[in-house]
């Protein structure tokens, strides 16, 4: 068996539980990058975000005797993540600081709010112009949002999880998960109007 | 990549046109940069190579499993070692895979602290098997006498029960 051999992610887990740091390797590279997507929205800081997924992926690999459906572990890593994106939000509240203040998505994945040279949009400078004025002020809407509504949001919206994972990712009911994604969509929806 | 449902119950149309194309657009532009290999929308390579030392270090700091004693006296090897053994006995067998393997220790003193396992006395090897493989039963008792027999050379694990679990079949 080598590295570079593609496994399926079933098989991965189980070579990872069996101990094999190369297996789990291959899924921190295939998840890290999902992984940051949700712990930078949520965090709206680049260098939190970097800590908690590199904190999340080490503490994945120690608990992971503990997962006991190998096809689980997408979801599963996902709440450790974001549980941990979650803490040092409330940390930031106990030290009574404004989380996230909007200048802090400053410091966030430059290249987003630029846009990649390369990317497609590049071509045309009024579109690049005006989705990077749209992804600001939805980073500004973000980090007005309480912490545990941005969450669901975040873990809909940008990650695609069904509302059964984030309940469980969460600890709340469906009703609570769709009531605060609900409200997320209805605010951006509302702020989208002012940005016309 | 997921996209929004297409029904926003309290937005009219084209506001609900405008939030979807909007999320379409974060993910079109993280999707992009991510597949450019930008840093600025994923962990830096520093990060990444500081979770797997971590990983790496971790696993070789694992616990110990008693093996039967040598002439110059007690004798254990990491828990890694064992399963890296297992693992290299199955897949150097044609058309398997090692998925998992599950260990029976008998009991030490020094057992309950997780430090430390017993001798081991039983393996169940959770394996794949190449699609389309013949003699399936044959296969396993391959795996089974190479696993033994790399135990009894190796380890001085001469007793060691091995089961095979086939519990999955592969393409390649």
């Amino acid at each position: 068996m080598t590295a570079e051999q593609a496994l399926d992610e079933h098989t991965l887990v189980l070579r990872a539980q069996d101990g094999e740091t190369a297996a789990f390797e291959q899924l921190v590279d295939r998840h890290q990058g999902r992984l940051f997507r949700i712990a930078f929205m949520v965090l709206g800081d680049r260098q939190e975000a970097e800590d908690v997924v590199q904190e999340s992926l080490v503490l994945a690999w120690r608990r992971l005797g503990l997962l006991e459906d190998p096809a689980a572990f997408r979801g599963w890593v996902a709440r450790i993540c974001s549980r941990g994106a979650t803490d040092v939000v409330r940390r930031r509240a106990r030290r009574a600081t404004a989380p996230a203040e909007a200048e802090d998505l400053d410091h966030g994945p430059e290249s987003l709010y630029r846009l990649s040279p390369g990317g497609a949009t590049a071509a045309d400078p009024a579109r690049s112009a005006l989705v990077n004025a749209q992804m600001q002020a939805l980073a500004r809407v973000l980090a007005e949002l309480d912490p545990d509504v941005r969450l669901c949001w975040v873990l809909r919206e940008i990650d695609g999880m069904s509302y059964r994972e984030i309940c469980r990712a969460v600890d709340a009911t469906e009703p609570t998960v769709r009531g605060r994604i609900s409200r997320a969509r209805a605010r951006i929806v509302h702020e989208m109007e002012e940005w016309r | 990549m997921h996209h929004p449902e297409q029904q926003g119950p309290d937005e009219d149309a084209a506001a609900t046109r405008r939030y979807l194309d909007l999320i379409r657009t974060v993910h079109t532009e993280w999707d992009e940069l991510e597949r450019a290999g930008d840093s600025s929308v994923q962990l830096s390579a520093g990060a990444l190579a500081t979770v797997k030392e971590s990983v790496r270090a971790d696993a070789r700091h694992g616990a110990h499993v008693h093996l039967p004693p040598t002439p110059a006296g007690p004798y254990t090897v990491s828990e890694l070692a064992l399963r890296t053994l297992v693992r290299r006995e199955i897949d150097a067998i044609p058309g398997a895979r090692a998925l998992r393997t599950t260990f029976e220790h008998d009991e030490t003193p020094d057992s309950a602290t997780g430090r430390s396992r017993g001798l081991p006395t039983r393996a169940l090897c959770r394996i794949s098997v190449r699609l389309g493989a013949e003699d399936l039963p044959g296969l396993a008792e391959q795996i089974r006498a190479a696993v033994r027999r790399a135990a009894a050379t190796e380890l001085g694990l001469d007793d060691l029960v091995v089961d095979i679990h086939i519990e999955d079949l592969h393409e390649h």
